[in-house]
């Protein structure tokens, strides 16, 4: 069991009272982005990606995961006290979820909801630590054909798979390929899409396209409707979550089969936990139906426990993914990929074995974490819904101000803050006509680690292109990505049969 | 994807009236009568920005200056890989919101789709609508909306240009001003403007918590963790 000595060592270091503060920071930084409507997880990494400047990896990370995770506990305060889902992962927990609090069960409900994100979160980081050595051990083969394929995986998979429009995904994907090719080329040294400005060498920074797409993208969509948006209410709730026995023995099987949901999609990239929380949702709804008395549409708490616990187990099995493999499963582990990168870290097989005490230092890290998540946010989840009295002008003014300083801050550079408006102007027509962000991110982030493999691998084979099917792992996730397809499609095809009956 | 169409003429009709009487939407009839022959065009900024982005990688690809010894596949293989797939999506973006028009227009034209658009327009909390709370019935198990942030606008919802062009006044303001001014006013800007963007109505008062808030930015960051922040007017005292 060398996992377990492993992760021994891993809480040694996370027990110190300064890595305790980064994850406590972390939790609550992530719960209150998750409580705030429109604020996810992915912003706050980006705003934050500048501290990789001064903190050292272990602390960098662990608030990271923190946030990662705090953001998905936060999200379903909003959605139960207000049907206004914190994120788009607690869209599925607001239609039982707010109509338990319209019954005056609202205590009950946070209380569901925090629990559930525990306990899926819990179990899919106990499967990650036994997991994911494995995984990167059967990684560390991955030559450049196989490498290109996991980024193609990846680039189909939250491009095609998850968007609503095949179409729009793919562009959104092109957009970032696009942003990822400025600057030197790392095999022949040239300098690419420069137009001969220096401080365009090293590429757009990657905190100016996080932090421009997602703050300030999000800042000018918000100017752009900002009185147009209806205002939602919060619920009054003055006693505290709790559950009874036979509350808990109600939501106890709906918060497992919700983690089983969860699990396996958090390490495929499909673009985080909307899906696995409308499956979860939609499994314990038919399994509600063939009871004698259906609890559905009356504040069903199965209907909350499951989408909930589906939500945090992706989250845990998108580190193991984004650890074992550098492969980044959501828009959140995708900045978190940025961030390795720019501590001179490529995330994969290798890390495991060059920064084992870093990997099992953020293991255990979520472990101290969850509990962390569930102490502020059990008792305290109505507390959290006090952060919607901040007055929005405030809020997105703060949050203008955090991107200029975070971008100035790392590069002293007055061009970085052009580029900063201009991208942030391109996230706000990406979100003004729907297409997707994720694809863009995981793009940017994949894209030379895509380019370099597979001129690597022709260069290898001469350009035979024959070379890229010439491996057992490739096919077998070329495969993978065909069925999952496959899958969509008919999905998508049943789904219209149904709207048209 | 479609929210609108379920299932019966009675939840339809209470559909339409919900989006009526909601905040953002107009009415039904009024939407019918008012689609310009221009509606839904706007759409097309997408295809334009692709096809900006790959004429833009065009002229780099043509004006690289290539290494004499290049490894082939060599930095401009790619580039062109991805100036391929631009111009294809661009193509068929503009094939998908031409097509969805002319569905619109056809629509509206044969008073079918009263709205056209409360499928676009919908909103988690329609779907909870006291009449039929209890059957469940209502409750889709596709996502019934897209998540907050990446709803597809209705076709006839205009931006609010003004408090967009306050924001990005103020952001061209504050890179303007950072360097000659100093942070601490150029922040303060900032703050300021996107506040009022946003609806703030109290210039004085927002203007001393722009300034407290860039204040101790100024204290904390710069003086503290050494970040290089501008110091302006206080160049001489910092």
């Amino acid at each position: 069991m060398d996992q377990l000595s492993n992760l021994m060592q891993g809480f040694g270091s996370v027990l110190t009272p300064m890595n305790l503060l980064w994850v406590f920071v972390g939790c609550m930084l992530g719960t209150a982005v998750g409580v705030l409507p429109g604020l996810g997880s992915a912003m706050a990494v980006a705003l934050l990606l500048p501290v990789t400047f001064s903190l050292d990896p272990v602390g960098a990370f662990i608030m990271f995961a923190g946030i990662y995770y705090g953001g998905l506990f936060g999200d379903s305060t909003t959605a139960i006290l207000m049907n206004t889902p914190g994120n788009s992962t607690a869209i599925a927990s607001t239609f039982e979820g707010h109509r338990m609090a319209k019954r005056g069960r609202g205590p009950q409900a946070l209380a569901t909801a925090a629990i559930g994100a525990f306990t899926g979160g819990l179990l899919a980081t106990i499967l990650v630590v036994f997991f994911a050595p494995v995984l990167a051990d059967l990684a560390t083969v991955f030559g450049p054909t196989e490498y290109f394929a996991l980024a193609v995986v990846a680039f189909i998979a939250t491009a095609a798979v998850v968007a609503d429009s095949a179409v729009k995904g793919v562009a959104a994907l092109s957009i970032g390929l696009a942003l990822a090719l400025v600057g030197v080329d790392g095999i022949s040294g040239a300098s690419r899409y420069t137009f001969g400005v220096p401080a365009l060498f090293d590429g757009i920074d990657i905190i100016v396209i996080t932090v421009g797409l997602l703050a300030l993208g999000e800042v000018l969509h918000v100017a752009s409707r900002i009185h147009k948006d209806p205002v939602a209410t919060t619920m009054g709730m003055n006693k505290r979550p709790f559950l009874n026995r036979g509350e808990f023995r109600e939501a106890l099987p709906a918060w497992l089969r919700g983690s089983a949901f969860g699990v396996p999609f958090g390490a495929i990239p499909a673009g985080g936990a909307e899906i696995p929380t409308f499956l979860a949702f939609g499994l314990e709804r038919r399994l509600d139906r063939r009871r004698k008395d259906p609890q559905f549409g009356k504040g069903a708490i199965r209907g909350l426990a499951a989408p909930e616990s589906a939500a945090n187990a992706t989250a845990g099995s998108a580190m193991g993914s984004l650890l074992a493999l550098g492969l980044p499963t959501s828009a959140t582990a995708a900045i978190m990929l940025a961030a390795f990168q720019q501590y001179g870290m490529q995330p994969g097989p290798l890390l495991f074995t060059r920064n084992s005490d870093l990997v099992w230092a953020l293991l255990a890290s979520l472990f101290v974490g969850m509990f962390v998540l569930l102490i502020i946010n059990l008792p305290f989840a109505p507390l959290w819904a006090k952060l919607l009295l901040i007055p929005k002008p405030y809020l997105y003014a703060g949050i203008t101000v955090f991107a200029v300083l975070g971008v100035y801050a790392g590069s002293s550079s007055l061009i970085d803050l052009v580029l900063l408006v201009l991208i942030g102007l391109l996230g706000f027509v990406l979100r003004r006509y729907g297409l997707p962000l994720a694809p863009v991110l995981i793009a940017v982030i994949l894209g030379p680690l895509a380019e370099t493999s597979l001129r690597r691998a022709l260069a290898v084979s001469e350009g035979d292109v024959g070379t890229l099917f010439d491996s057992g792992l490739a096919l077998t996730l070329y495969g993978l990505l065909a069925l999952g397809i496959i899958w969509v499609g008919v999905n998508k095809v049943r789904g219209r049969v149904k709207v048209d009956i | 994807m479609s929210t609108s169409n379920q299932p019966g003429d009675a939840a339809g009709t209470t559909d339409a009236v919900a989006v009526a009487s909601s905040p953002s939407g107009p009415s039904p009839s009024g939407d019918a009568a008012t689609i310009g022959p221009r509606a839904g065009l706007s759409e097309l900024v997408v295809p334009g920005i692709l096809v900006a982005i790959a004429i833009f990688l065009i002229v780099g690809t043509v004006n690289m200056k290539l290494p004499p010894s290049v490894q082939v596949p060599g930095p401009t293989f790619f580039p062109m890989i991805i100036i391929g797939l631009l111009l294809l999506m661009a193509v068929l973006s503009t094939v998908q919101i031409l097509r969805s028009r002319a569905q619109l227009l056809r629509g509206v034209k044969a008073g079918t789709v009263s709205a056209g658009f409360d499928d676009v327009d919908a909103h988690p909390d329609e779907f909870d609508a006291d009449a039929v709370d209890l059957d469940g019935e209502q409750v889709d198990e596709l996502p019934p909306d897209v998540p907050p942030g990446r709803e597809p606008w209705p076709a006839k919802a205009f931006s609010d240009w003004r408090a967009l062009g306050i924001v990005l006044a103020s952001l061209v303001a504050c890179i303007a001003l950072l360097v000659p001014a100093g942070w601490i006013i150029a922040a303060a800007v900032l703050f300021w403007g996107v506040s009022y963007a946003l609806g703030s109505r109290r210039p004085v008062f927002d203007l001393s918590v722009a300034l407290v808030m860039s204040s101790l930015i100024q204290l904390i960051f710069g003086a503290l963790l050494g970040l290089n922040l501008p110091a302006g007017f206080l160049a001489g005292v910092l």
